[in-house]
């Protein structure tokens, strides 16, 4: 039977609880701790590349025209552009088995994607070097079945560094292009297939231009992620292929040229600023993250 | 204050609530979101107690409204106050205002009991005496059985009404409902309405009710607010809205209606004649612009006859062009002789010989049945 | 998905970019049986005696000790601090809040090393002013790796929260809760499993960390990335096999795990 509803009473709500207020706080938190232990460092940084070793501009004018800095700064370009297009191409083909193959094809793509993923990039480089080195798993098949005379150097040079870097880079290269491919609408396929164009015809004149903001995403991450580097080449390219990354590290630590290090890393942040602000303009971020 | 566009229906709402201060005033509340304004001077008093609907069609506004009512959107213009004090900048938590969402809203995790227990949690009420409260409430709503269940394992009319102990339990003096029961199958509708108007009458509390629901609005509700574009068309009470419409678009929204276009209008005698295709067609006196304007007549206010009844005010010539059977009601459509359609809805077994497609037929109806509505702007 | 599938060609090219991708973690398979105390392959005999190294080296042991303590810590207030930010954002909806996104994630958008610069200069500035959590200290190590990590957090939390539906939030505000206790009782119960993969994330993101930490750290705080660097950098000591392949074991169990219980499920 229905109680009276009007019999008892309770209080207010307590007031002055303050959401708005609470609502910052919590939202303080993590930028304040940022700013102390980034931004204010990073305003550090940067000032000591107008003030070390003498006040002046003198390091950018150094990273401007010293023949050095410049022939690190090509090489770097070099195999980052040449470790972006490698790595594109094979996480493209993987993500194409992953998304669209049957269920099989996909949980062995998963896994080949997954768990170099969450490897540590050590253990990975440390890898390839006893794939790569000398004495390694290659050369000594490759002399065993007679293949090679004489051993292949593929590590301490750039071999070695671009392999390294694409095996790193590919999961990374994955992520946006699946989440383009998963959103393609497979009936589009299905109708050029059913229309007459040859499998390849459909691949290369649909599908493909269909996921050209995925491959451009992941392009652009690709090439952020390789520019400043550091692990990987300075293992597998042992000193020799040295790249902007490793050479910023030496500034520091060998040469004790601080005020070097911290111009390089400005003109860093500034040249990844400019790369992401054109993927800004081209694609929507938001949809390559998830 | 009330803007002048309310007729007579509405001060007569307005007569039946306390004078001196409203419970709850709306004045010139407006909502712009960029350039599209979602409301539009909404001027609007709420007594205490009353069970009210906000009755629109999607994009009306009238869910905005209930927002700003229940603080979680803030007005850009306007005011709001409850009992003369403003309350327009006061924040939803602060407001006591119970509230039931479209999707109710519940809390995943939590039982049913600790949903409803929710309120008086935050209100810092002692374990013992928030248990007692919140099973007279479940009890209120038939679900003492369900107390310790997941909400996930309810169906959508009990989680509904977990929702509604959930809103009432901490007894607020106003809540607001947006669109509770559209979720659910008609049979349940009814049922949870009947709820709803007994829960209300129980409680004592000011309902505020949003739908898009004619027919559920006109059973439920003390007065409605017609909401079109983000303008408040008409407050009334159910018959107010539905037998005295103040605009075509509120005839039009609350159900099927007639619309005959009469020119040359002129008073006498309490009563005003205009000209629908050379017939005299006569209505209730009513203030309008002169020139056109248009005669309604609702369907269910038709008479059919085989001759001119003697003695009929307005009588139109017309024939049957199709009747289709629903039950207890028969609806029919049909043509006057320069072809205006014209709806007529009979109960079901009269007149038996004239519903035939193809029959021709006296349409007519009583002056005091029909009235007057402006010309579009 | 339609029945649209790779034909024959594609599926070979990608088994060979997926042998690719498996390569390096199975040949450090063999190495790490290797019986000589330099990196060759076994021939014939395999000895367990890199994994003996692991076992029982006191240096290894320190180091492995240091990460998990660095990356409990680390990863708990990265959380921390990542969930408080993520929920402010998602209760007050602020005008800056792009703005304010970009600026929490900066350190996983700047090149890593440009970090490690960053995190260089702040410890040598914490070594002077705080040395007890500047360089080459355990809260230095703590620090900069809440730093590189918690964008990851962030990322994590956000993704969860916009999975919730808001109007639980105003219901619960609207019944007179607090902002604090609409978050503990309400909001974070919901998302739970969020936080516990954003903390996740953060512990290997902090357990994996190098980059950063060879610049912050020298010869006290050797985490273990930094002694498995140590191990590579000049000769190469076939130990480095020994606990890879421990840690490949370790992450294929769990993708292993994590794909299976899936795919079962459905």
């Amino acid at each position: 039977m229905p109680a009276p509803l009007n019999a008892a009473t309770v209080g207010p709500a307590p007031r002055a609880r303050g959401w708005r207020t609470g609502g910052w706080v919590l939202i303080a938190l993590l930028p304040l701790f940022l700013c102390a232990a980034y931004l204010v460092p990073f305003l550090g940084v940067a000032n000591w590349s107008i003030t070390l070793p003498e006040p002046g501009l003198g390091q950018y004018a150094r990273v401007a025209t010293d023949p050095g800095v410049h022939s690190v700064i090509w090489r770097t370009l070099r195999i980052c552009a040449l470790v972006t297009l490698l790595a594109v191409i094979l996480a493209y083909l993987l993500t194409y088995v992953w998304i669209h193959g049957n269920r099989p094809m996909r949980i062995l793509a998963e896994i080949c994607i997954i768990v170099p993923f969450w490897i540590s990039v050590l253990s990975r480089a440390f890898g390839w070097l006893v794939v790569l080195y000398n004495r390694g798993i290659l050369n000594t098949w490759a002399q065993d079945l007679g293949i090679l005379s004489e051993p292949l150097t593929l590590v301490r040079n750039d071999v070695g560094v671009v392999i390294g870097m694409v095996h790193f880079l590919v999961p990374f290269a994955v992520f946006p292009i699946a989440s383009v491919m998963r959103g393609l609408d497979t009936r589009v396929l299905m109708a050029a297939r059913g229309m007459g164009a040859g499998r390849l015809r459909t691949f290369w004149e649909v599908f493909v231009p269909m996921t050209m903001p995925g491959i451009f995403g992941s392009a652009v991450i690709v090439f952020v992620f390789s520019l400043g580097f550091f692990v990987t080449p300075a293992l597998l390219g042992g000193g020799r292929s040295i790249m902007i990354a490793e050479y910023v590290y030496v500034q520091i630590f060998q040469a004790s040229n601080w005020g070097l290090a911290a111009a390089l890393s400005v003109t860093m942040i500034v040249i990844v600023s400019l790369l992401l602000l054109a993927l800004m303009r081209l694609t929507r971020v938001e949809k390559l993250v998830r | 204050m009330h803007d002048d566009t309310s007729g007579g229906s509405d001060a007569r709402a307005r007569g039946m609530m306390a004078e001196a201060t409203p419970f709850l005033r709306a004045s010139g509340i407006e909502k712009h979101y960029g350039q599209t304004r979602a409301l539009d001077g909404i001027s609007l008093d709420i007594a205490n107690g009353e069970f009210l609907t906000l009755l629109g069609p999607s994009g009306s506004g009238k869910t905005t409204f209930l927002m700003i009512l229940s603080g979680f959107v803030s007005a850009s213009a306007g005011s709001l106050h409850e009992l003369g004090t403003d309350i327009t900048r006061r924040p939803p938590e602060a407001r006591d205002y119970g509230m039931v969402f479209q999707g109710y809203a519940l809390f995943p995790h939590m039982s049913v009991e600790d949903n409803v227990a929710f309120p008086l949690r935050v209100r810092g009420m002692e374990r013992g005496t928030r248990r007692t409260l919140v099973h007279d409430m479940l009890a209120r709503v038939g679900l003492a059985a369900h107390a310790r269940k997941k909400v996930s394992q309810l169906s959508g009319g009990q989680q509904q009404r977990v929702a509604l102990a959930r809103a009432l339990v901490f007894r607020p003096r106003v809540l607001l409902l947006d669109e509770p029961l559209s979720a659910l199958d008609k049979n349940l509708r009814e049922q949870m309405q009947a709820e709803l108007r007994s829960l209300q009458r129980d409680s004592d509390t000011t309902f505020v009710f949003v739908t898009h629901d004619q027919a559920e609005a006109l059973h439920l509700s003390n007065r409605i607010a017609i909401f079109d574009q983000g303008r408040l068309q008409q407050v009334g009470s159910p018959e107010d809205v539905y037998e005295r419409p103040e605009n075509r678009f509120v005839a039009e929204f609350l159900g099927q209606i007639n619309l005959f276009p009469v020119s040359g209008l002129r008073a006498e005698a309490g009563r005003m004649t205009g000209a629908f295709e050379g017939t005299a067609l006569v209505a209730p006196e009513r203030a309008l612009a002169p020139g056109a304007a248009h005669l309604a007549v609702r369907p269910e206010n038709l008479r059919i006859t085989a001759a001119r009844p003697e003695g009929a005010v307005n009588a139109l010539q017309a024939s049957v062009e199709e009747a289709v059977y629903g039950g207890a009601r028969i609806n029919l459509v049909l043509r006057t002789a320069s072809g205006t359609p014209v709806l007529c809805d009979l109960p079901a077994g009269s007149d038996a010989g004239l519903v035939t497609p193809g029959s021709p037929v006296w349409l007519s109806w009583e002056p005091e049945k029909c009235l007057l509505l402006p010309q579009d702007a | 998905m339609g029945t649209y599938r790779p034909g024959p060609v594609a599926i070979l090219l990608a088994v060979l970019a997926g042998l690719f991708l498996l390569a390096p973690m199975l040949a450090v398979i063999p190495m790490s049986f290797t019986p000589f105390r330099y990196l060759k392959m076994p021939e014939g005999e395999l000895s367990l005696r890199h994994y003996r190294t692991i076992w029982e080296n006191a240096d290894w042991h320190a180091s492995i000790w240091l990460s998990v303590r660095v990356g409990l810590v680390a990863s708990s207030i990265a959380t921390f601090l990542a969930t408080a930010f993520s929920l402010g954002m998602w209760y007050v909806q602020p005008r800056l809040k792009a703005l304010l996104i970009g600026f929490v994630m900066l350190p996983m958008i700047v090149p890593p090393v440009v970090s490690a610069v960053i995190l260089y200069f702040f410890m040598s500035w914490l070594a002077k002013a705080a040395p007890a959590i500047g360089y080459d200290t355990f809260w230095g190590v703590v620090i900069s790796h809440v730093v590189m990590v918690v964008p990851f957090a962030v990322v994590v939390v956000m993704v969860a929260l916009s999975q919730i539906d808001r109007r639980i939030e105003m219901a619960a505000r609207g019944m007179g809760a607090s902002i604090w206790q609409a978050s503990a009782w309400v909001i974070l119960p919901n998302i739970g499993f969020g936080l516990v993969a954003a903390w996740v994330m953060a512990f290997v993101l902090s357990w994996e960390e190098i980059a950063v930490t060879l610049f912050i750290t020298s010869i006290n705080a050797i985490t273990l990335p930094r002694r498995i660097w140590m191990g590579l950098r000049d000769n190469v000591d076939p130990a480095v096999a020994a606990i890879s392949v421990i840690l490949i074991v370790i992450t294929l169990a769990v993708v292993l795990g994590r794909i299976l219980w899936r795919e079962t499920r459905k």
